[in-house]
């Protein structure tokens, strides 16, 4: 394993056709808010952090554009592009300015399956205010799952590229590894990978304050007309609530809340969990388990935007 | 605290004692029933309009409750829960009204004007303002699939008629729940 230069997810960016659809649901059902427009895309911030932006929404195929982690300072950005290229991995560009909103010094990779990945530092931070009670609205983006056609190989690659570490996995009896939960600070996790028939994103999550919030938030977007696909529950990798919903482009997306923290990661060992016990995925033991129905809506569309860079 | 008033006819006279009531205790009291007494007026579009304006609020993150004022209640009850994410009951012993927020959420109370005098009105509405939800697990849950239900017919991504038929239940395989009256 590689040293950790990286420190938190930044942000997701997405593409997919229609994007004005996508947008009128995360401004005005979701809770996020519009930080900056550009003809086609719009970049979606969270309130309570600085973090310029945590969703960038793109017009054209449905894809996810990149995924952006931040470095923990330049030096360690500087080294970590080094390792990389050392290691062979296709840099889309060098270590440089970066020129969407909020710029910033960063770089951009191909990760082994071929998703555009950006490393950050310096980015123009924006305003944030602490949510308060009873708001609907999401804290913050809390996590992003990918689906690969090969899950060990594509963690160990994080885990040794990006200094990610393993938290806990999920498994089937007799399908063996389904999903492993990574972390790139002492969160639970950041990201997590599952094993599925094709590349594609499976769900993107976001941090609620507290329960009201997250039940708030939950009656709001139902009534916005969104499909809840799964839940209202409490997995037990990462001791969260969840309540899973098809946003307007396919995509799953996530309301959660009390993501655990790793306390001390040096003594943290990883669960194996196996899905088949309801108790792994569901610690309220109602909501309908890991069925048909919310695999195939998780396994999504087919991403086309592998080893293709985001045009921006 | 904001709070939504409304009645009917039948529950004006009290409505307004309790507005002022309310008043005086520093809430926020918005009158949604008519401008002046119209005797014979119904009691569904104020009982709507009551809990219409408490999502409203809800989703703007304040802190709100809806307060209805009719002659048995019943009718209120069942229009303003017709409102989706409608959380309203009846306010017909302490008891109950308090189970009604620790439990349920229950974010509007019908006060029924012929059960329940003005003295006995005031303890139930200041148990229904100053008892919060007791936030846990399952209370959440059984709050958010009513929800679910209410908007895509399902309850955790299932039809009723998914479930085990009726016959097929055991009493052993039942949550072990609580009796909502030995709680707090």
């Amino acid at each position: 394993m590689t040293e950790r230069k990286i420190s938190h997810l930044r942000y997701l960016a997405l593409a997919m056709p229609n994007f004005e659809e996508e947008r009128d649901f995360f401004v005005n059902h979701w809770g996020l808010t519009e930080v900056h427009a550009e003809d086609g895309a719009s970049w979606l911030g969270a309130e309570a952090v600085p973090e310029p932006f945590v969703i960038r929404l793109r017009k054209g195929e449905k894809r996810i554009d990149l995924i952006s982690f931040g470095a923990n300072n330049r030096e360690d950005l500087e080294a970590l592009h080094a390792e990389l290229k050392a290691k062979g991995v296709q840099i889309i560009h060098e270590p440089q300015a970066l020129t969407q909103f909020s710029g910033g010094y960063g770089f951009r990779f191909f990760d082994l399956d071929g998703r555009t990945i950006e490393v950050s530092v310096d980015v123009k931070e924006k305003g944030a205010r602490p949510i308060g009670e009873r708001e609907p609205i999401p804290v913050k983006l809390s996590h992003v799952v990918v689906n690969t056609i090969n899950l060990k190989a594509t963690t160990d690659w994080y885990i040794e590229h990006l200094g990610f570490a393993l938290s806990d996995s999920l498994e089937h009896p007799q399908m063996g590894p389904l999903m492993n939960f990574m972390r790139c600070n002492s969160w639970h996790h950041s990201m997590a990978i599952v094993q599925a028939p094709h590349y594609s994103l499976h769900h993107v999550s976001f941090e609620m304050r507290g329960i009201e919030e997250w039940m708030r938030g939950t009656g709001k977007i139902l009534r916005a007309g969104t499909r809840m696909i799964w839940g209202p529950g409490r997995h037990n990798a990462g001791d969260n609530t969840f309540a899973y919903f098809i946003d307007p482009a396919g995509n799953t997306v996530e309301y959660t809340t009390e993501l655990e923290t790793i306390p001390d990661e040096n003594t943290w060992v990883p669960r194996s969990l196996d899905v088949t016990q309801v108790s792994t995925q569901d610690q309220w033991g109602t909501a309908n388990l890991f069925n048909e129905f919310v695999v195939r809506e998780s396994f999504n569309d087919v991403d086309k935007g592998m080893f293709v860079a985001a045009p921006f | 605290m904001k709070i939504h008033i409304g009645a009917d006819w039948h529950g004006y006279e009290r409505a307004r004692a309790l507005e002022s009531w309310l008043k005086q205790l520093g809430h926020e009291v918005i009158w949604h029933a008519a401008a002046e007494f119209d005797k014979g007026d119904d009691y569904v579009l104020f009982a709507v309009r009551v809990a219409e304006a408490v999502l409203e609020s809800e989703d703007n993150a304040e802190e709100v409750r809806g307060i209805i004022v009719g002659a048995d209640g019943n009718g209120e009850i069942i229009a303003a829960n017709k409102v989706n994410g409608g959380r309203v009951i009846g306010g017909y012993s302490l008891q109950q009204v308090i189970a009604g927020r620790v439990n349920n959420n229950a974010s509007t109370i019908v006060i029924p004007g012929s059960f329940v005098n003005e003295d006995e009105s005031k303890q139930l509405i200041e148990a229904f303002l100053k008892t919060s939800f007791e936030y846990t697990v399952d209370n959440a849950r059984r709050v958010v699939n009513t929800n679910e239900y209410e908007n895509s017919r399902t309850i955790e991504g299932w039809a009723a008629a998914d479930f085990p038929a009726p016959e097929e239940y055991h009493p052993a395989d039942a949550p072990d729940l609580e009796s909502p009256f030995q709680r707090k």
